[in-house]
C-alpha cells in the first residue's frame, strides 16, 4: 500500500470523503453512514502512511517471527550499533591475540575462548532493565509478561552474537572443534545473568556473572592446561548451569514485572 | 467495561529509609483527578504505585476491585492502563512511528496493519502525524512529551495515568493536551500530576494535594482557590518578606495572612489555594 501514488491517493480520499454524498440513482438504497466512511478513510490512510518496513523486520517475518514479536525484536536496545561494533573490535583483537601467539592448540586461542562468553553477556546486560532502556517503565506497565520482553531480547542478543561469534571462531588460526567451546558457556553464562537480573539490575548481574568467570578461568589455567579448562568436564558444568538459569530465570520471572528497586 | 475507581488505604512507600508516601483512605473516582505537590512530594511514587510498576509495600490499592498484588488482576489492571512517564523515557534513537508500533505490541495489538491504525490515530490526535518517520531525538521538548503522551493513549485505555504531561509544552500545545484529557475524562479515570496549579482548572474536576508524601488537600479546583480566600492581594510596593509575581500594570500579587499597605483583597485563583494548603502543611509539620 505504501507505493500508491498521490495522485490515487488524493482520488481515493475524495472519494471516500463524499461516501455520504448520495447520486440520484442511488434513491432507495440505504445511507451510507457517514462515521462508517471516516473509519475506512482513516485505515486506509494508516496503511498508505505505512513506513517501509525496515529490512530487519521483513527478515524476521520471513524467518516465520510472529507479527506480535517483530516490534520487540527491533526495538532491542542491547542491538544498538556500537554494542555491534564492540563485539567486531573485541573479536578483532582476540583474534590477533592468536595469531600473534607463538603457543600452539588450545592455548592460542585461549583470550578467544575466554573472552567470547563474555559478548553475549554484554548484550544481555544492555537488553532489558531501568538503566539503559529508556521505555522500561512502558514496558513494566504494559499487559505483556515483562518475562517474555526479556526473553525474547536476550535470544536476539544471544543469536546474533553467536552468529559474530561463529564467524570469529572460523577465523582464529587453530584448535579445530575447541574453537568453539565457547558456546556452553556462553548460554550458562547468559543464563546465569537472566536468573540473577530477577534479582538485581541485569548491569549487575553480568558484571557479577563476567567477573567470576575469567576469575575461574584464570584460576583453572595456573593449575592445568587450557585444553582442560575448556574440556569435556567444564562443558557439562556449564550446561548443568545453564539449566539451573534457565529454571531459575523461569520460576522468578514475576519478579521482572516490577522496577529492579522493588524487586 | 465503566471506567475504573481506584481506592487506596494505609498506602506508606519508602525508598530505603526514606519516607516517600504516607496515605490515609484515598479514593479517586471515575473523571479525571489532579495530583499536586512540589518536587519530592510522592506525586511520581504515587502515580508508579497507581501504574502497578512499584510493588506496594505496605496498606492496600485496588483498581475497580482489582489487586495489584495478585499476578492475574494486575496484568487485568495493564490491560486497562495508559501510562505516560516523566520525561525522558523515550528511545531517542527510535522512530516515532516505530516507537508507538512497538508500544502497540507491549499492549498485546497483535496485528501490525491494527497497531498502524492506532499509531496513525493517536500521533494524528496528538498533532504529530506530520513528524511520524522522524527519529525522536530530532524533536524539540513538547514534541517528545506528546509522543509519550500519544503511546499511552494506544488502545483508548479507560485508566490514564499522565506524569507531569504539560512539562515543556506552549500555551497551544497546553490547551491541546488539556483538550484530550477532557476528552477522555467522559468515559475514562485520569490521573495528571503536575507542577503547574493554573492547569488544573482547565483540565481537572478534582484535586488532590500532597507535601512530603501527604495528602494536604483533597476537593475541586474551586474549593482548593477558596482556602486561600482572604490571603490574596494585590498592590502596588511588594512588602519584603512576601514572595509575589507581576500580574501587569505595574501591580503585583502575593499571598499573605496580613494585608499589605495600600493592598486590596482580591479573588484567589488555584494557584494561590495550592500556595496556601502546602505552606499551611509545612507549618503543621513544623509545628
Amino acid at each position: 500500500m505504501s507505493s500508491v501514488s498521490p495522485t490515487h491517493h488524493s482520488t481515493l480520499e475524495a472519494a471516500l470523503t463524499r461516501a455520504g454524498q448520495r447520486p440520484r440513482f442511488l434513491a432507495g438504497v440505504p445511507t451510507v453512514d457517514r462515521s462508517r466512511a471516516g473509519a475506512n478513510l482513516a485505515a486506509i490512510q494508516a496503511e498508505v502512511d505505512a513506513p517501509r518496513v525496515p529490512w530487519l523486520a521483513r527478515l524476521l517475518r520471513r524467518l516465520g517471527v510472529r507479527e506480535q514479536t517483530i516490534p520487540l525484536v527491533t526495538a532491542t536496545p542491547g542491538l544498538r550499533r556500537s554494542w555491534l561494533a564492540a563485539v567486531v573490535v573485541a573479536l578483532l583483537f582476540a583474534i590477533g591475540a592468536a595469531s600473534d601467539s607463538q603457543a600452539e592448540g588450545v592455548e592460542r586461542i585461549v583470550v578467544f575462548l575466554t573472552m567470547a562468553p563474555l559478548i553475549p553477556l554484554l548484550g544481555v546486560a544492555l537488553a532489558f532493565g531501568r538503566g539503559v532502556d529508556p521505555t522500561h517503565e512502558i514496558v513494566i506497565a504494559a499487559p505483556m509478561d515483562a518475562f517474555r520482553v526479556f526473553l525474547v531480547r536476550a535470544a536476539t542478543v544471544l543469536a546474533t552474537s553467536t552468529v559474530i561469534l561463529l564467524v570469529a571462531s572460523a577465523m582464529v588460526p587453530e584448535g579445530g572443534l575447541a574453537r568453539i567451546a565457547w558456546l556452553l558457556p556462553a548460554v550458562a553464562a547468559t543464563a546465569a545473568t537472566m536468573a540473577l537480573a530477577t534479582r538485581i539490575d541485569p548491569r549487575y548481574a553480568a558484571f557479577a556473572v563476567a567477573t567470576a568467570w575469567v576469575t575461574i578461568v584464570v584460576i583453572i589455567n595456573q593449575t592445568t592446561d587450557p585444553a582442560t579448562t575448556f574440556g569435556p568436564v567444564t562443558q557439562v558444568v556449564c550446561l548443568v548451569i545453564a539449566f539451573a538459569g534457565a529454571i531459575v530465570f523461569h520460576q522468578r520471572r514475576r519478579r521482572l514485572d516490577l522496577l529492579s528497586e522493588d524487586r | 467495561m465503566a471506567a475504573p475507581a481506584i481506592a487506596l488505604a494505609g498506602v506508606t512507600h519508602h525508598y530505603g529509609t526514606k519516607p516517600a508516601l504516607d496515605l490515609d483512605d484515598l479514593v479517586i473516582a471515575p473523571g479525571s483527578t489532579a495530583v499536586l505537590g512540589p518536587n519530592g512530594s510522592g506525586k511520581s511514587t504515587l502515580i508508579r504505585l497507581l501504574a502497578t510498576v512499584s510493588a506496594l509495600q505496605a496498606g492496600s490499592l485496588r483498581v475497580d476491585g482489582l489487586d495489584p498484588n495478585v499476578v492475574v488482576e494486575r496484568t487485568r489492571i495493564r490491560r486497562r492502563l495508559g501510562y505516560q512517564t516523566q520525561a525522558g523515557a523515550l528511545p531517542p534513537n527510535m522512530r516515532v512511528d516505530a516507537f508507538c508500533d512497538y508500544v502497540g505490541a507491549l499492549k498485546e495489538i497483535a496485528e501490525a496493519r491494527h497497531r498502524r491504525r492506532w499509531t496513525h490515530w493517536v500521533l494524528n490526535r496528538v498533532g504529530l502525524g506530520d513528524v511520524a518517520r522522524d527519529r525522536i531525538r530530532t524533536l524539540s521538548g513538547g514534541m517528545q512529551r506528546r509522543v509519550a503522551l500519544a503511546q499511552a493513549l494506544i488502545g483508548l485505555p479507560d485508566l490514564l495515568l499522565l506524569d507531569e504531561p504539560m512539562t515543556s509544552l506552549d500555551a497551544e500545545q497546553r490547551a491541546n493536551v488539556a483538550g484530550i484529557i477532557g476528552e477522555r475524562a467522559a468515559d475514562a479515570t485520569v490521573v495528571v500530576t503536575t507542577h503547574h496549579p493554573d492547569d488544573v482548572a482547565a483540565v481537572c474536576a478534582r484535586v488532590i494535594v500532597l507535601s512530603r508524601g501527604r495528602i494536604v488537600f483533597t476537593g475541586t479546583p474551586a474549593d482548593l482557590a477558596e482556602q486561600a480566600r482572604g490571603f490574596v492581594w494585590e498592590t502596588v510596593t511588594v512588602p519584603a518578606g512576601v514572595t509575589s509575581r507581576s500580574v501587569g500594570a505595574g501591580r503585583h500579587r502575593c499571598v499573605s495572612p496580613r494585608p499589605p499597605v495600600g493592598a486590596d483583597l482580591v479573588d484567589p485563583t488555584v494557584q494561590d489555594g495550592y500556595t496556601v494548603a502546602v505552606a499551611r502543611a509545612g507549618q503543621d509539620n513544623g509545628a
